[in-house]
């Protein structure tokens, strides 16, 4: 499965010019569907019916329509923060680096990102 | 082909050969390469740096697909930038001019549609990929020592660049962006102890107007920049310094 080390120049170089080439034609494929559109100028005194953030926002938006708006903004606050310090903390032993040797942290990555994708699908269409 | 008639490529040449000194554009090539080669290479040794550079092996244990996700969203801010610098030279941030100068920039600018377009889909795909990317090094543990400080950086990163979206979003002030940043400003109002101080440092006040317009182009233009571009910078070093993660 493993390839053999390579030069960065011109094997590696090659490869992510490829990359971005598949991600100019992304790009212009997304613009040229469906270019920018723009909506109404803000009007603070009449508000539109669906009121929705961008799609990234919308699992945390949907999740605060569940859950009481304080817990679930002191839990996001928690999780970012735990997110961001926890290396120094936990999952230290570098030996064990197969999925099933951490299925702790493994496993709750994968249900971090069901449920986000979950929540992000279920705040979409609700 | 009667004997007056030549081709185009023919004509072409004949132009290019009487009218081109061909012989003083290849002395300045060797000028140019001379020096590069030459008097700067002697000063500065930025051969034998090029050299190493190009010639750094890269471990054959990064995937080729899942591995590149990082360094597309590196191409995808690259993108922003450009494509925000061209924007930033026709876009207003006044409550009366934003609307008019993005329809100003749809309309009549040349491609300014295209590049409007690009930098909102490119803001989009550089959220999904800086995720995806996360997720990876999550799932593979790539964080564990002595890399923890490259994943404190990267979270941050990610932070910052949603942090870009949501003011980002208000610029074009539209219903929607308007809209978008009243419930933002919302559940900022929600957090507890600090929401209402929090809620009014965001809009510049108590109802989203000029003020908010105002520090969230700030923000977007001058502030969120320079600092992403400090822990992008820090990342970077970082993974140069100590290779890319591969299990033992």
């Amino acid at each position: 499965m493993a390839r053999k080390d390579h030069p960065f120049f011109p094997h590696h170089a090659l490869e992510q010019a490829l990359q971005f080439f598949i991600l100019v034609a992304v790009l212009l494929a997304l613009t040229l569907w469906r270019p920018a559109g723009l909506a109404d100028k803000a009007d603070p005194l009449n508000t539109p019916e669906h009121v929705k953030p961008e799609w990234y926002f919308l699992a945390e938006y949907q999740m605060l329509k569940v859950v009481p708006r304080t817990v679930g903004i002191v839990g996001m606050g928690l999780v970012a923060a735990l997110i961001l310090v926890f290396p120094f903390l936990l999952d230290r032993d570098k030996a064990k680096y197969r999925p099933l040797q951490r299925p702790l942290f493994f496993f709750s990555g994968i249900i971090f990102v069901v449920s986000y994708v979950i929540l992000t699908v279920w705040g979409h269409y609700s | 082909m009667a004997e007056g008639r030549k081709s185009f490529a023919d004509r072409a040449v004949e132009w290019i050969a009487n009218n081109v000194n061909l012989r003083a554009l290849v002395n300045l090539f060797g000028t140019f390469t001379g020096f590069l080669y030459g008097e700067l290479d002697e000063r500065l040794e930025l051969g034998e740096a090029v050299k190493k550079q190009l010639r750094k092996p890269i471990s054959g244990r990064v995937s080729r697909w899942w591995g590149c996700f990082g360094g597309i969203t590196f191409l995808l801010f690259m993108i922003q930038v450009v494509t925000g610098v061209l924007l930033a030279i026709y876009y207003r941030p006044t409550v009366d001019g934003a609307h008019d100068s993005i329809l100003f920039i749809m309309n009549d600018v040349r491609y300014g549609w295209l590049i409007r377009s690009v930098h909102r889909y490119a803001a989009e795909l550089m959220v999904l990929t800086v995720m995806i990317h996360m997720v990876k090094i999550f799932l593979s543990g790539a964080y564990k020592p002595p890399r923890e400080l490259t994943w404190v950086s990267g979270v941050l990163l990610l932070l910052l660049t949603l942090t870009f979206g949501f003011t980002g979003y208000l610029l074009p002030w539209d219903q929607r962006a308007y809209w978008a940043t009243t419930v933002g400003t919302e559940m900022a109002h929600s957090v507890p102890l600090v929401g209402e101080y929090l809620s009014t440092a965001l809009k510049g006040g108590g109802v989203i107007g000029q003020r908010t317009l105002s520090r969230f182009y700030a923000l977007h233009v001058i502030i969120l920049p320079w600092v992403l571009t400090f822990f992008l910078m820090s990342h970077l070093l970082m993974i140069r310094r100590q290779g890319a993660y591969e299990p033992q």
